[in-house]
C-alpha cells in the first residue's frame, strides 16, 4: 500500500525545549551545555527548510535527511558487547544510548591526550560551534540541539601520536545523532580516523565533527562511510586551521541508501593548508551527495581537492564544491578536481564546482569531468587476453589511483576488503 | 508485471492530480476531465523538481515553474523549456475502486 | 477604459474611450506602470491582430503571478519598482537632451572610438533619429532577391503572420521566467528574420539595426528562423556606450536552426550604468545544425543573461563565446546553457571575464545531458581576470549528466595580471600601462577574433579606454 504524500509543504519536525531536556538529561549536564543546545534550537526554529534554489540542496531532498523518530536520551549505559578490537591505536566507540567506550587508551594517555564524553567537558562545550557554527545549516543546528553521544578529544601542544585514533560511530538506533569536538594543540601531530558503520533501512544518522587545528599542528584525518544498505545519513565535518596548520582529510564512501556529507576547512591562519581527497563508489540506487568548502581567510593559504566517484546501477553522485577567497587571502592558491566515472546507462552525476573570489592576488582553478571508461584502453587490455571484468576492474582502479594513493595506509587497511568487494561488483555485469 | 495500489479513485478530483509515494518512486496520478486515469513520474525533465502543483489542460500537464508541458498518456515533452520525456506507468482501476499502477512496466 | 496620457500640446480628449488608436499620433507613450490597459494600448498603437493582443494579456497575468527569482543579485532585483517605468515609448519620441549636457568623458569616448558625428549625437540621446536608410538600401535589395525576410519584429508580425505564429514563443514560452513574461506582454521592436532553405546570407545582418531607435528599445523581441541548410550571421548592439533613461531592459531572443542550418548571433552590449539588462536568449538546434552565440557584455549596472542552445537533433552543435567586463558599480552575471537532448551532439562554452575596480563578474552555466543523448561531448572553459584588489569574480557552473557514453569537461581559472608577464614586457621597454593592456588584449583575443573588423577595432579601443580608467 502506498503512502500518500500529504502535501508538498514539507515541514521541519517539531522540536521543543522539553525534547532537549529529555535527551540531555537533567543531572549530568552543565549549564553551558544547555545554553549551547538552546542556542542551536533557536537557529533551528529560524532557519527554513532549504529549497532547491540553494545549490547545496538541489539534488537531495532535505526531508530525506531529517530524522523521523525520536532521539534516545543520553545514558551512561555500557556498550552491551565487546566490538571488534583493534591491534593498533586507540579506538573509541560511539553508540547512541550508551556511553562512549574507549580502548587501548594507554599510549595516548601517557602523552597527555584527553578524551571525555563531550557533555562532561567544559572545554569541549566551549569549543562546540567553533569549526561548525550552530547556525551552519538546518541539519547542523538540529544536531547542535539534539546530539546524544559526543566526545571531546584534546591533544596538547607539541604532542606527536604515531598510531591513529579511531572513532567508530555505529548507527545502532533509529536515529543516531553524534557530535565530536577535537582540539589539536599548537605544533601537535595526530592521525584521526572516523568510521561510520552499522545501520539498516530504518536508521538515520545526523553527525557533526569539528576539529580545531591550532598553529603549526598537523592532522591526518579520514572519514570512512561503510554503512549497511538502507541507512540514511547527513554528516558535517569541518576543520578550522590556525597559522601554518596542515589538514589532510580523506573521505571514502561506500554504503547507505542516501549519504550527504558536508566537508571542508576554514583556512584562518596565515600559511594554513588543507588537502581533501574523496573516493566514492555507488551502485544500485544509492544516492551520494558531497559538498566541500575551502574558505580562505588568511593570506598565503593553500588548498587542494581531488574527488573521484565511480557510479554504476541507477546510482547518483552529486558534488558541489566551493572555493572562497576572502578579501585578505592574498597570495593564496586553491585547486579542485572532481572526476566522475560513469559505468552504467542509468547512473547520474551532477557537479557544481563554485568559485567566489574577492581579491585578485590569488590563483584558483577547478576542473570537473564526467566520462565512461575509455573504450580504447578497454580494447587494448582485452586484446591482451584480459577478461572484460578484470579489464574494467583495472581501469576503475586506475581511475581512482591518484586519489587512493593519497589516503593514509592505516585507513585503506580498514576499508580494504570492502573496497575490493565493491570494485569487484562494479566491474561485474551488474548494472552495466 | 506487478500492480500496486496507489489511491482510491475518489481521492482525486476530476481534472486534477495527486502525488503518491509508492515503491520508492514519486508518482503523479492524473485524472483527466473525461475521467481517464494516467500516471507519470513526478519529476519535470527540465529542472528535475516535482510536477504536483501543475495544472491539467486536457491531456497535457503543465509544470508550474516554467510552463513546460507533457502528454500524460505518452510522457512526451510538448512545450519548452522541456524537451525530454517523462516516464509513464500503466494504470488501471480495480473493481473495488482503487487506482493501481504497474511500476515495473514504466516507459 | 484605457487612457493614454497626452503630453504637451495634444488634445485632452484624445482618447475618450476604448477604440481607435492612431499610430500616427504625435505622442505615443503609455503612462508609468503596468496594467492590462497599458498592454492594450501598446497593442492598439501597433495595430496588432487579436492573436498577439491576447498573447500579451495572458503574458501580463503570468508576469504578475510569478515571483521574483531568489538567486542572482538580490539587492538590485528586489529594488526594481515595476510601477515606476514607462513600458512603451514610441521610437520617435525618445527623450532629447542637449549636446552640452552630455558628460565630457562620454564625448571623449566617442572621439577615441572614432564614432562619426551623426552617430555620436544619436547615441548620446541628443538626436532622436538616425537615418541609415541609405546604408541599408543596397543590402535590402540583395536580401529580397534571395527571399530572405529581414524586418523589425512589429512589421514581421504584421506582414508574415503564418511564419511568426508557427515559431513565436515556441523556444521561450511566456511562462518561462518572470522577465520573459514581462517581455511577452510589452515587447516592442527587435528583429524578425527568416532565411529560406539552402540560402547563405553572406553579409552580417546588422548595419541597419546597429544604431536604430527601434532596436535600442527596452523590451525587444527577436525571432530568427534559419531554414534547412541555410546560414546567417546577425549582429546586435554596438561597442559605443549607449545612453538611455530607460532603466529596465528585458529582451527575448529566440533562434531556430532547422536541419543543417547555421546561425551565429553576435551581441556587444554597452548600456549606460543605470540600466538593468535582464535577457532571455535561447536557440533550438536541429539535426546537424550549428548555433553560435558570441556575447560581449560591457555595460549596464546589472546584466543577467545566459545564452542557451537546446541540441535536439543528432550531431547538432552549440557554442557560446562570451566576454564580460565589470568595472566599478557593475555586476555582469552572465553565462551559458547547453542542453543535450539527442545523441552525438557537441557543445563548447568559453567564457572570459575581467573585473576591475569594484566590479563583479559572475559566471552561471548549465550543461545538461539527458538520458539517451549518447556519445555527446561538451567542453566548458571559464577564465576570470581580476585586475584590482577589490575586484570580484564568481563561478557557478552546473553539470548534470545522465548516462554513460558521454564526455563532459569543465575547467575554470581565476587569476590576476601575472607579475612575471608584466615584468617581462616592461623589461622589453614597454611601459606598465601598455603592458597591462597587452595582457588583457591577449586574454580576450579568442573573442575579439570572432568579431567583424570594425567591431574588433572599436572593442580594442574601448578596452584601452577602460584600462586607462578614463571612461565614465
Amino acid at each position: 500500500m502506498a503512502e500518500i504524500a500529504l502535501s508538498h509543504e514539507s515541514k521541519k519536525p517539531e522540536l521543543t525545549r522539553d525534547h532537549i531536556l529529555t535527551i540531555a538529561g537533567t543531572e549530568t549536564n552543565t549549564h553551558k551545555e544547555m545554553e549551547r543546545r538552546l542556542q542551536a534550537l533557536g537557529h533551528y526554529m529560524d532557519l527554513p527548510l532549504p529549497d532547491r534554489v540553494t545549490h547545496l540542496w538541489r539534488y537531495s531532498d532535505p526531508n530525506r535527511f531529517l530524522p523521523v523518530s525520536d532521539i534516545v536520551p543520553r545514558s551512561a549505559d555500557e556498550l552491551p558487547e565487546l566490538l571488534e578490537s583493534r591491534a593498533e591505536g586507540v579506538s573509541v566507540y560511539l553508540v547512541p544510548g550508551c556511553s562512549p567506550r574507549v580502548e587501548n587508551w594507554l599510549s595516548a594517555d601517557l602523552l597527555g591526550i584527553t578524551m571525555v564524553p563531550l557533555h562532561e567537558s567544559e572545554a569541549g562545550i566551549a569549543l562546540l560551534g567553533s569549526a561548525v557554527t550552530l547556525d551552519h545549516g538546518l541539519l547542523e543546528s538540529l544536531n547542535g540541539a539534539v546530539w546524544s553521544t559526543g566526545i571531546f578529544v584534546d591533544i596538547p601542544a607539541l604532542v606527536h601520536l604515531e598510531s591513529p585514533i579511531r572513532i567508530v560511530h555505529r548507527a545502532d538506533l533509529p536515529t543516531n545523532a553524534f557530535r565530536v569536538v577535537i582540539r589539536v594543540g599548537p605544533g601537535a601531530s595526530v592521525n584521526l580516523i572516523e568510521m561510520l558503520t552499522g545501520g539498516d533501512n530504518s536508521r538515520h544518522v545526523l553527525g557533526v565533527t569539528e576539529v580545531v587545528v591550532e598553529d603549526g599542528a598537523r592532522v591526518e584525518h579520514a572519514l570512512i562511510q561503510n554503512w549497511a544498505p538502507g541507512t540514511i545519513g547527513h554528516v558535517t565535518n569541518r576543520a578550522r586551521l590556525g597559522r601554518d596548520a596542515v589538514w589532510q582529510s580523506a573521505a571514502v564512501s561506500l554504503g547507505g541508501a542516501a549519504y550527504k556529507a558536508d566537508l571542508g576547512a576554514t583556512l584562518v591562519g596565515v600559511g594554513a593548508e588543507s588537502h581533501l581527497v574523496g573516493v566514492s563508489l555507488s551502485e544500485k540506487r544509492q544516492h551520494m551527495d558531497f559538498h566541500t568548502v575551502h574558505d580562505h581567510l588568511g593570506d598565503h593559504t593553500r588548498s587542494k581537492i581531488n574527488f573521484k566517484t565511480a557510479l554504476t546501477g541507477k546510482s547518483t553522485a552529486v558534488y558541489t564544491g566551493l572555493i572562497r577567497m576572502e578579501e585578505r587571502a592574498f597570495q593564496s592558491e586553491a585547486f579542485q578536481e572532481n572526476r566522475n566515472l560513469m559505468l552504467s546507462e542509468k547512473a547520474k552525476s551532477h557537479a557544481i564546482p563554485e568559485l567566489e573570489i574577492m581579491t585578485n592576488d590569488v590563483q584558483c582553478s577547478h576542473a570537473a569531468t564526467s566520462a565512461p571508461i575509455n573504450e580504447e584502453e578497454l580494447f587494448y587490455l582485452r586484446s591482451r587476453g584480459i577478461s572484460e571484468k578484470e579489464a574494467v576492474r583495472m581501469l576503475v582502479r586506475g581511475f581512482l589511483e591518484d586519489a587512493l594513493r593519497l589516503i593514509p595506509s592505516g585507513v585503506t587497511r580498514d576499508v580494504a576488503s570492502s573496497l575490493e568487494e565493491r570494485l569487484d561488483r562494479l566491474a561485474g555485469r551488474e548494472g552495466r | 508485471m506487478s500492480w500496486l495500489r496507489a489511491c482510491r479513485v475518489e481521492e482525486i478530483a476530476t481534472g486534477s492530480t495527486r502525488t503518491v509515494h509508492i515503491g520508492g518512486e514519486m508518482v503523479l496520478i492524473c485524472r483527466l476531465s473525461n475521467d481517464e486515469m494516467h500516471a507519470v513520474e513526478d519529476r519535470c525533465s527540465h529542472d528535475g523538481a516535482g510536477l504536483a502543483d501543475g495544472a491539467l489542460h486536457g491531456a497535457e500537464l503543465e509544470c508550474p515553474r516554467h510552463g513546460a508541458r507533457f502528454d500524460v498518456a505518452t510522457g512526451t515533452a510538448l512545450r519548452m523549456p522541456a524537451v525530454a520525456p517523462i516516464d509513464t506507468y500503466p494504470t488501471r482501476i480495480s473493481d473495488d475502486g482503487w487506482v493501481e499502477i504497474d511500476l515495473e512496466e514504466a516507459k | 477604459m484605457s487612457k493614454v496620457t497626452a503630453i504637451g500640446k495634444l488634445n485632452d480628449d484624445y482618447l475618450s474611450k476604448y477604440g481607435f488608436f492612431d499610430p500616427e499620433a504625435p505622442t505615443a507613450r503609455t503612462p508609468k506602470g503596468l496594467s492590462h490597459e497599458t498592454v492594450e494600448a501598446i497593442s492598439r498603437f501597433k495595430n496588432e491582430s487579436e492573436w498577439m493582443r491576447n498573447f500579451r494579456h495572458e503574458s501580463l497575468d503570468i508576469f504578475l503571478a510569478k515571483p521574483m527569482p531568489k538567486w542572482g543579485n538580490q539587492a538590485i532585483l528586489q529594488a526594481i519598482d515595476f510601477n515606476n517605468i514607462h513600458y512603451y515609448v514610441r521610437p520617435s519620441e525618445r527623450q532629447e537632451r542637449s549636446w552640452d549636457d552630455v558628460p565630457s568623458n562620454i564625448k571623449n569616448t566617442f572621439d577615441r572610438l572614432g564614432i562619426p558625428e551623426a552617430e555620436k549625437k544619436f547615441l548620446a540621446g541628443v538626436s532622436a533619429q538616425y537615418d541609415s536608410e541609405v546604408v541599408y538600401h543596397s543590402v535590402k535589395e540583395s536580401l529580397e532577391k534571395q527571399g530572405v525576410i529581414f524586418l523589425d519584429m512589429d512589421s514581421g508580425v504584421r506582414e508574415h503572420p503564418e511564419i511568426v505564429k508557427k515559431y513565436f514563443a515556441t523556444v521561450i514560452p511566456q511562462t518561462d521566467n518572470k522577465f520573459a513574461a514581462l517581455n511577452s506582454a510589452v515587447w516592442s521592436g527587435g528583429s524578425f528574420i527568416y532565411v529560406p532553405p539552402d540560402t547563405e546570407v553572406s553579409v552580417p545582418l546588422q548595419a541597419y539595426f546597429r544604431i536604430n531607435a527601434k532596436n535600442m528599445g527596452q523590451f525587444e523581441r527577436t525571432l530568427i528562423i534559419a531554414d534547412k541548410g541555410s546560414r546567417v550571421h546577425y549582429i546586435e548592439g554596438c561597442t559605443a556606450p549607449v545612453y538611455t533613461t530607460d532603466s529596465l531592459h528585458s529582451a527575448v531572443v529566440e533562434l531556430i536552426a532547422l536541419e543543417g542550418a547555421h546561425i551565429r548571433y553576435t551581441t556587444i552590449q554597452n548600456w549606460s550604468t543605470n540600466v538593468l539588462n535582464l535577457v532571455t536568449k535561447r536557440a533550438v538546434a536541429h539535426q546537424d545544425a550549428v548555433v553560435e552565440w558570441v556575447d560581449g557584455n560591457l555595460g549596464s549596472k546589472l546584466t543577467m543573461k545566459y545564452p542557451c542552445v537546446y541540441l535536439v537533433g543528432e550531431r547538432a552543435h552549440g557554442e557560446v563565446l562570451s566576454i564580460a567586463y565589470a568595472g566599478d558599480g557593475q555586476h555582469q552575471d552572465t553565462g551559458a546553457k547547453m542542453i543535450h537532448a539527442a545523441p552525438r551532439t557537441t557543445s563548447r562554452i568559453i567564457s572570459k571575464s575581467i573585473s576591475k575596480g569594484h566590479g563583479r563578474a559572475s559566471y552561471r552555466g548549465l550543461v545538461k545531458v539527458h538520458p539517451g543523448a549518447e556519445r555527446c561531448k561538451t567542453h566548458v572553459e571559464c577564465d576570470a581576470l581580476l585586475i584590482d584588489n577589490d575586484s570580484r569574480s564568481d563561478t557557478y557552473p552546473t553539470m548534470e549528466v545522465d548516462g554513460r557514453l558521454v564526455e563532459v569537461e569543465h575547467e575554470a581559472r581565476v587569476s590576476k595580471l601575472a607579475d612575471e608577464q608584466l615584468f617581462y614586457l616592461q623589461s622589453r621597454g614597454i611601459d606598465l600601462e601598455k603592458a597591462r593592456l597587452m595582457i588583457v588584449n591577449g586574454f580576450i583575443e579568442p573573442f575579439v577574433r570572432e568579431l567583424p573588423m570594425e567591431y574588433a577595432v572599436e572593442l580594442n579601443r574601448l578596452i584601452a579606454l577602460e584600462m586607462e580608467g578614463s571612461v565614465g
